[in-house]
């Protein structure tokens, strides 16, 4: 029981229907579908971070959203601490999610309503949820998720509305929010992004922190590998809707094995000039998710590609030490 | 004598709450073929100091002070009518986010000669093969040019307004926040294409963001603002690798490098000072941790602690550094 995974996702596939318009449906026009996810596996051991990184519209928050049952995917399973997520009832698959499943989004200015106080936002999942029967307990749980998330004292916090917190303070309110219920799986979707520099590292260290204190298990969602490489135990980089390299952090970070997480790392802006570096820069934007690239979807973008790259699509293949990258090169 | 050089500038905000001081004796210089990266974190006043020296200030803004001297001209003097022949014409700025200056309703093709006639940049009748030409510079595929704005995506829309600054022969192009929307290697496009530019056309470029690692990457010089003023300012490898200044030391601590990824990153407690609310001593002194009693007293001066190396830190000492 303690070696299962917190999560384990499987074949995941989620197609959105393209709506096809008046025209469309009148002229009978086939169907088309966004492949936002198209077979994407990973595990997540109990208290490990993995990050999901990618270029925009690649699946991450649709993959983070499925793991959380507030989306239902076209295909796949998803386990998480061991009960498949579609052999519950609705009813129970909600029940038990929300007991230990949370996410945070990217904007703390939008996640926050003007209007309530601190402790209205932390304590509202407890009340939607009855989770606290007196007030004297509502106060007790908002103080320790406040105090978790590192407001404190708690009680400087507690009657201040959202204009009255920095950036910082404000994801940390967005944060406690999700602590509130004491979760044990968090999905962090570019929870820093909208942060300046000089408070994302103190976002960063308290999710570190979670984990070390509390055990929780996450995905962090980014487009940033520098801060998916300082947080994560493993990343996961993403390429229009499938997982193309996975693996340790470091280990994919010092030996990157598929071209896309390559050029990805050397495009990361260093903060240092006397490490400027020959950038792989792709060329063109990513195809859109309709009408994917015959063979390897990256084909047309990839500097390495071969002849049989636009006819055999790659699967994962092992490299060792728990790292996998789907690519025709490593083939052989 | 530099291109531009942008002296001891200030500028007020005058508004319902109080007038404040939103860039205070902001001094810096550029020359052709060199970039300069503007830095600070939000509310420094990276734009409003970039939008006075184009004198397109929103009617709140007032310059208070300093000169902004384009080849030994200065364009605080002109009329608007002599304004005309510097804005745009020699000093061009790409605008952060939503107030991109693209007309929705015109495509870009036909907005770019409109620039080529306007600036007269080359006989009416070269004007299409002009447009094809700028277009194809900045990497926008010909048949997009009867496109409008909305159908581009962020970093086509960035790459035509590259293109626009060009139509006017721009000798300065300042990019305010250009990358910050975008993807990882969408930015690295840009960024590639704001370098080359710079090298083939001895442009001088001013890239205003919040992205350190931007700056290291692309820039020649660097100013790191804080609070309305200038805390830093020298070339970047001494900025990043010889900083003086608390401030640029604990930006660089708070910044995830790929290079180093595990090393520590320290946060930066508190936030940048109110404006309208300002210390009375060295804005930085309550975040800063190094500071002394002094700090809370005294502005900091400018120093020139190494040659070309300027900080205003109280604690700062002129360096002898050995090459
Ligand atoms: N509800 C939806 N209906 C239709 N298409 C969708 C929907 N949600 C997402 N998509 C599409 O699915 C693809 C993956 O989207 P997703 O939001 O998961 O990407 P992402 O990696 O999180 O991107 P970003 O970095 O921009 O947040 C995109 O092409 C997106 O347009
Ligand atoms: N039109 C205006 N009227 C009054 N105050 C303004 C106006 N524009 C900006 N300010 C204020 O002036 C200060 C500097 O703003 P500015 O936009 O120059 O900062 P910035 O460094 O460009 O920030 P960001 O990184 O967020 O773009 C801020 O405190 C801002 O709120
Ligand atoms: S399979 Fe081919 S196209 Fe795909 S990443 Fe590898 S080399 Fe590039
Ligand atoms: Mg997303
Ligand atoms: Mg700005």
């Amino acid at each position: 029981m303690t070696n299962e995974p917190m999560l384990k996702v499987e074949n995941l596939r989620k197609l959105y229907p393209v709506s096809k318009g008046i025209i469309g449906t009148l002229t009978r026009q086939p169907q088309l579908y966004v492949h936002a996810i198209d077979g994407v596996s990973f595990d997540i051991p109990r208290g490990e971070i993995l990050a999901l990184v990618g270029e925009s519209g690649s699946g991450k928050t649709t993959t983070g959203l499925c793991t959380l049952g507030l989306t239902e995917p076209t295909e796949g399973n998803i386990h998480l601490e061991g009960e498949n997520l579609a052999d519950l009832s609705r009813a129970r698959q909600q029940k038990a999610l929300r007991r230990k499943a949370q996410i945070i989004f990217q904007d703390p200015y939008e996640s926050l309503n003007p209007r309530q106080t601190v402790f209205q936002a932390v304590s509202e999942p407890l009340e939607v949820h009855h989770l606290a029967s007196t007030r004297a307990e509502k106060i007790e749980k908002v103080t320790a998720a406040l105090e978790a998330a590192g407001l404190k004292p708690p009680a400087d916090f507690l009657h201040r509305y959202p204009q009255q917190l920095s950036g910082g303070q404000r994801q940390r309110v967005v944060i406690a929010s999700a602590l509130v219920l004491n979760p044990s799986y968090l999905v962090a979707d570019e929870p820093v992004s909208m942060l300046d520099v000089s408070i994302r590292a103190e976002i960063l260290n308290l999710l570190l922190n979670l984990r070390d204190e509390h055990n929780i298990t996450m995905v962090y969602i980014t487009h940033d590998l520098a801060s998916a490489a300082y947080i994560a135990d493993r990343v996961a980089v993403m390429y229009l809707g499938t997982i193309v390299e996975i693996g340790p952090a470091e280990t994919v970070l010092d030996d990157p094995r598929h071209p896309y997480t390559k050029a990805l790392m050397s495009v990361i802006p260093v903060p240092n000039p006397r490490q400027r570096k020959k950038r792989i820069v792709l060329k063109g934007e990513t195809p859109n998710p309709i009408d994917l690239p015959t063979g390897c979807r990256f084909h047309p973008r990839c500097p390495e590609a071969i002849p049989s790259c636009s006819k055999t699509e790659p699967k994962l293949e092992d490299l060792g030490d728990n790292h996998q990258a789907a690519c025709l090169l490593l083939k052989d | 004598m530099s291109l531009l050089s942008v002296k001891n500038l200030s500028v007020e905000y005058h508004t319902d709450a109080g007038v404040f001081r939103a860039v205070d004796q902001l001094n810096f210089s550029l020359e052709p073929g060199r970039s300069l990266g503007l830095v600070g974190e939000s509310g420094c006043g990276k734009t409003t100091a970039m939008l006075a020296l184009m004198r397109l200030l929103p009617d709140a803004g007032r310059i208070v002070s300093g000169e902004v001297l384009f080849d030994g001209v200065d364009l605080l003097q002109l009329s608007p009518a002599e304004m005309l022949a510097y804005r745009w014409g020699k000093i061009s700025m790409v605008f952060q986010g939503a107030m991109n200056a693209l007309n929705p309703v015109r495509t870009v093709g036909s907005q770019i000669g409109e620039a080529l006639k306007l600036h007269k940049t080359v006989p009416r009748k070269e004007v299409p093969d002009e447009i094809d030409r700028l277009l194809d510079m900045v990497g926008v595929t010909a048949g997009s040019k009867k496109q409008y704005p909305h159908q581009y995506s962020g970093g086509m829309r960035q790459r035509a307004m590259i293109a626009m600054a060009l139509a006017c022969r721009s000798q300065v192009i300042i990019a305010d926040e250009p990358t910050t929307a975008l993807d990882v290697m969408v930015q690295a496009q840009i960024l590639d294409l704001l370098q080359r530019l710079q090298a083939e056309l001895n442009l001088a470029v001013i890239i205003v963001t919040h992205d350190l690692g931007v700056v290291a990457e692309v820039c020649d010089d660097v100013l790191v603002m804080y609070g309305g003023r200038m805390a830093e300012y020298a070339d970047a490898d001494a900025v990043f690798n010889q900083s003086v200044h608390p401030y640029t030391k604990r930006l660089l601590a708070a910044f995830p490098d790929i290079n180093a990824p595990r090393s520590e990153l320290a946060s930066i407690p508190g936030h940048p000072p109110p404006l309208n609310d300002l210390p009375p001593g060295c804005r930085f002194e309550p975040r800063c941790g190094v500071g002394g009693e002094k700090c809370t007293r005294e502005n900091p001066e400018i120093i020139e602690v190494a040659p070309g190396h300027y900080c205003s830190c109280l604690l700062a000492r002129p360096e002898k550094r050995s090459l």
